[in-house]
């Protein structure tokens, strides 16, 4: 196994050159990376997929970088941000300690304007995240694209939409912010949990496809003002910035999560279900897992945990527990029980990762606990610009795939 | 470090921060938001949006329709990226 050597807060460690840095300091032990916002109560990395603010640490001089997907390099230097003394023993903290019930910023020093103006500048200097980097970056020059259909989430949906759009004759881009495709079904199976169906992630020419590429926003007018029938996708990967003017934007982004209610749930350790996953998938293993809350994944990977023969506790409801640790998770109580834990994954049930959808005119509705894209089952929106489909939508196996294909059909249809 | 339970940890919003807020009138999530800021930090609410939906509701509050407005970026970008976007005519970058 090859292993590079990088600098974390001073001290050298040698990690496998094939880790993210957050994979590289949870598989030496440390989930401790960094202290919140307002209360400086310790935080770690918890969704591994750059959802969440978990993993952040300055590296190389640049703050605010996402550690779970950034792969180490040898001689990288990696810093905690965001504390007065060290991520273990942050002065800041004071504040969690002072204010048990939590700081209500809306009351509090409010009464006398040269105490609340006094507050300001103190909430000011301490509150944020990072501070400016070490360098100016250097300016990029944004690519400019045209397609006819772009395809955001090349999971099994988004795979079978850019296919069939192929397949009519139209051009497509198909993006994703993994380094591979296959989406959930992907994960599930690095993890051991399913074997994947290599047919359904099997690009028919001529997809363009990008992996490691986000999907930052959609545009319905060009920078001068000019609205347009379809629109514009922002996306973005290591190169920069491509702006691909598109007739119609298929939807295939997925779902997340998300947190579960308990006390101590923001301790370092406490993960989501898909970061148990992509933790399994790099071959990171806990001894003791204690599993909080509902959700499709979690029920699986309790099974895959016990096969491991990882001593499992729960799942429990999130009523029934309360997380402890000093600077992450030691025990998880349930009851009048304790019980050690390296891990306590907390599974929420789905909500869609559908903001691109919204930003295109789509609309989203509240349903089995979760927010999904408001789609029929032709992938059609609100938008005739934007078509929604797959598991975002809630729909999954052989109703996703058909409501994919429609939805191609649709969107290909003035091409 | 005491026992809270966070609802939004990008913006350290605890449970107790949104019974607050909805024993103040705060009925709905828009303006649960607003008051306690749950879904305006780094995540822009990826983590916290459903679960403070339910718990609003829970707490007797309005049933969601929509969740909170999402705007571009969807995902963190610098600054810096962000210039090169604007054709301000300046050939000087």
């Amino acid at each position: 196994m090859a292993t590079v050597r990088i600098q974390v807060d001073g001290d050298e460690m040698d990690v496998s050159a094939k880790d993210s840095v957050a994979v590289a300091l949870v598989r030496s032990g440390r989930w401790l990376l960094g202290r919140s916002v307002k209360y400086h109560r310790p935080r770690g990395p918890v969704c591994f997929r750059e959802r969440c603010e978990g993993c952040l640490m300055r590296v190389d001089g640049v703050p605010n970088v996402m550690t779970c997907r950034k792969p180490v390099r040898a001689g990288m230097k990696v810093e905690t941000q965001n504390v007065v003394g060290s991520a273990s023993f942050d002065l800041l903290s004071i504040t969690d300690w002072a204010f048990p019930k939590g700081l209500d910023h809306h009351h509090m020093w409010t009464r006398f304007k040269p105490t609340n103006d006094l507050m300001k500048k103190i909430a000011r200097r301490v509150a944020g995240v990072g501070t400016l980097p070490e360098t100016v970056m250097p300016p990029q020059a944004v690519e400019i694209q045209r397609v006819d259909v772009v395809v955001v989430g090349a999971g099994y949906a988004g795979v079978a939409a850019a296919n069939e759009v192929a397949r009519r004759g139209a051009s497509v881009l198909l993006v994703d912010e993994a380094r591979a495709r296959g989406g959930e079904a992907r994960l599930l199976s690095a993890a051991g949990l399913e074997d994947e169906d290599e047919e359904r992630v099997r690009l028919s020419p001529p997809v363009a496809y990008r992996r490691k590429t986000t999907a930052l926003g959609v545009y319905r007018e060009r920078p001068n003002g000019e609205v347009l029938d379809g629109g514009i996708v922002l996306v973005h990967n290591a190169e920069g910035l491509c702006a691909v003017e598109c007739d119609a934007l298929i939807v295939a982004s997925g779902v997340t999560g998300g947190a579960v209610a308990f006390p101590g749930n923001d301790l370092p350790g406490v993960i989501t279900a898909t970061g148990a996953l992509v933790l399994l998938s790099r071959g990171v293993q806990p001894q003791r897992v204690g599993l909080v809350g509902d959700g499709p994944l979690l029920s699986a990977l309790s099974g895959r945990l016990r096969k491991l023969g990882v001593r499992c506790h729960g799942p429990f409801a999130g009523t029934e527990v309360q997380a402890h640790g000093k600077s992450q998770v030691e025990t998880l109580r349930a009851g009048k029980e304790s019980h050690r834990v390296d891990w306590v994954v907390a599974g929420a049930p789905p909500s869609a990762a559908g903001e691109l959808a919204v930003q295109g005119g789509a609309t989203m509705t509240w349903s089995d606990d979760g927010f999904f894209v408001d789609a029929g089952d032709d992938g059609r929106t609100k938008s005739p610009f934007i078509f929604a489909i797959g598991s975002c939508t809630n729909r999954r196996g052989e109703p996703a795939l058909e409501q994919a294909i429609a939805a191609a059909r649709l969107a290909t249809r003035s091409s | 470090m005491s026992d809270k339970t966070l609802v939004c940890r990008c913006e350290d919003v605890t449970l107790h921060a949104i019974e607050e807020a909805v024993a103040r009138g705060h009925r709905d999530i828009e303006s649960v938001k607003r008051y306690t800021g749950f879904g305006t930090g780094w995540c822009q609410g990826k983590q916290c949006s459903a679960l403070c939906a339910r718990e609003v509701v829970r707490l007797g509050g309005d049933m969601p329709t929509q969740p909170v407005t999402p705007r571009p970026p969807v995902h963190p970008l610098s600054l810096a990226e962000l210039a090169t976007l604007v054709d301000d005519g300046d050939p000087e970058p």
